[in-house]
């Protein structure tokens, strides 16, 4: 097949798995189970966080994992954005730069 | 003539809440290109690689618009594996939209072109951050979505013209900023015992999860697990507070 069909074709699927779970608004949903969707950002992020770090090998692993200690702790008492990365980069960077 | 300018008041104000939603999305998500582009070139480079042409690859990041898709899919193409295994590794891989969606579709109850509009660009980490940044709202929601659909297809291009004369920009970790943008998003939401509780049953499966199945099964059992022990947590307590 031609890669720019399959292409499109992989494009249709992929929209198609985006769009189905809006598309279902209308069922009846019980109300427990709509309480539970509001958890649904917490949990993703959660293990996004988690993937991120865990898709790395060797000392990477342990440095990024430690960076995320530091920028969770900036996180935790200012609730910026951008204390969190310049923390957790600049651990990250250190360990790197020290190699230990 | 009256009541005609306060309509038209009342339009140009919504327009510009509108506005100002969009922007605080699309904003947000500025930090995360440091992740998107840096992919993104990859991407464009590996696909040049295995010899895909520069429309196609072009074209796979406007229409799939997924990195951990697109790249098993270059793979993919250069072992010349066949449409249904592409297709499958795709769904696979995110496999967690749909659970996103549901929630987008229960929370907003948006109209069908916004629907059909917001499909096109959500990624979970767009949805992460709209969904926990402030209320959610179709416009962040877009705006987030939007931002990163433009970094990662930059990145491409960007990979595509003069990837290879680079240097390999994640060797320098540029990436870990993606990381700790979802922390900084998260950690201020987790204000809750119950939350708490939710983080730790959804980190625990996805550390289980993460080295058997594909990482979009990984993020599903993990909203699924993590939902589940938060509803049963909020059920315990207002039957106790009863």
């Amino acid at each position: 097949m031609n890669l720019t069909l399959e292409v499109l074709g992989m494009g249709l699927g992929i929209y198609a798995l985006r769009l189905v779970g809006m598309a279902l608004p209308n069922v009846r949903v019980p109300e427990e189970w709509e309480r539970a969707l509001r958890y649904v950002p917490i949990a993703l992020l959660t293990a996004l966080v988690l993937i991120s770090i865990l898709g790395r090998t060797g000392d990477e692993r342990i440095y990024r994992f430690i960076g995320a200690g530091f920028g969770a702790v900036a996180a935790w008492r200012t609730k910026k954005m951008w204390a969190c990365i310049l923390a957790g980069m600049v651990a990250y960077w250190g360990l790197r730069a020290l190699g230990w | 003539m009256a009541p005609m300018q306060h309509s038209q008041l009342r339009q140009l104000r919504r327009r510009r809440v509108w506005q100002a939603n969009f922007k605080r999305g699309f904003v947000a998500m500025l930090p995360l290109w440091a992740g998107a582009i840096p992919s993104g070139i990859a991407y464009g480079v590996t696909a040049a690689v295995v010899g895909m042409g520069i429309f196609d690859t072009q074209l796979m990041s406007v229409v799939v618009f997924s990195a951990a898709a697109q790249v098993s899919v270059v793979a993919l193409v250069g072992a010349g594996a066949p449409f249904i295994l592409m297709l499958s590794t795709i769904l696979a891989l995110n496999a967690q939209l749909p659970l996103l969606g549901l929630t987008i579709g229960r929370r907003l109850h948006p109209t069908w072109p916004q629907r059909l509009l917001a499909a096109f660009f959500l990624t979970d980490a767009a949805f992460g951050i709209a969904a926990t940044g402030g209320k959610l709202r179709i416009p962040t929601l877009l705006g987030t979505g939007v931002s990163m659909f433009l970094g990662w297809n930059l990145g491409t291009m960007i990979g595509l013209a003069i990837g290879r004369l680079l240097p390999d920009p994640r060797q320098l970790g540029l990436d870990f900023v993606v990381t700790l943008s979802f922390l900084a998003v998260l950690v201020p939401a987790v204000r809750t015992r119950i939350a708490v509780l939710v983080v730790i049953v959804a980190a625990l499966t996805t550390i289980l999860l993460v080295r058997l199945v594909p990482s979009g099964i990984a993020i599903l059992g993990a909203g699924i697990t993590g939902c589940a022990a938060g509803a049963m947590a909020d059920r315990w307590q207002r039957s106790g507070t009863r």
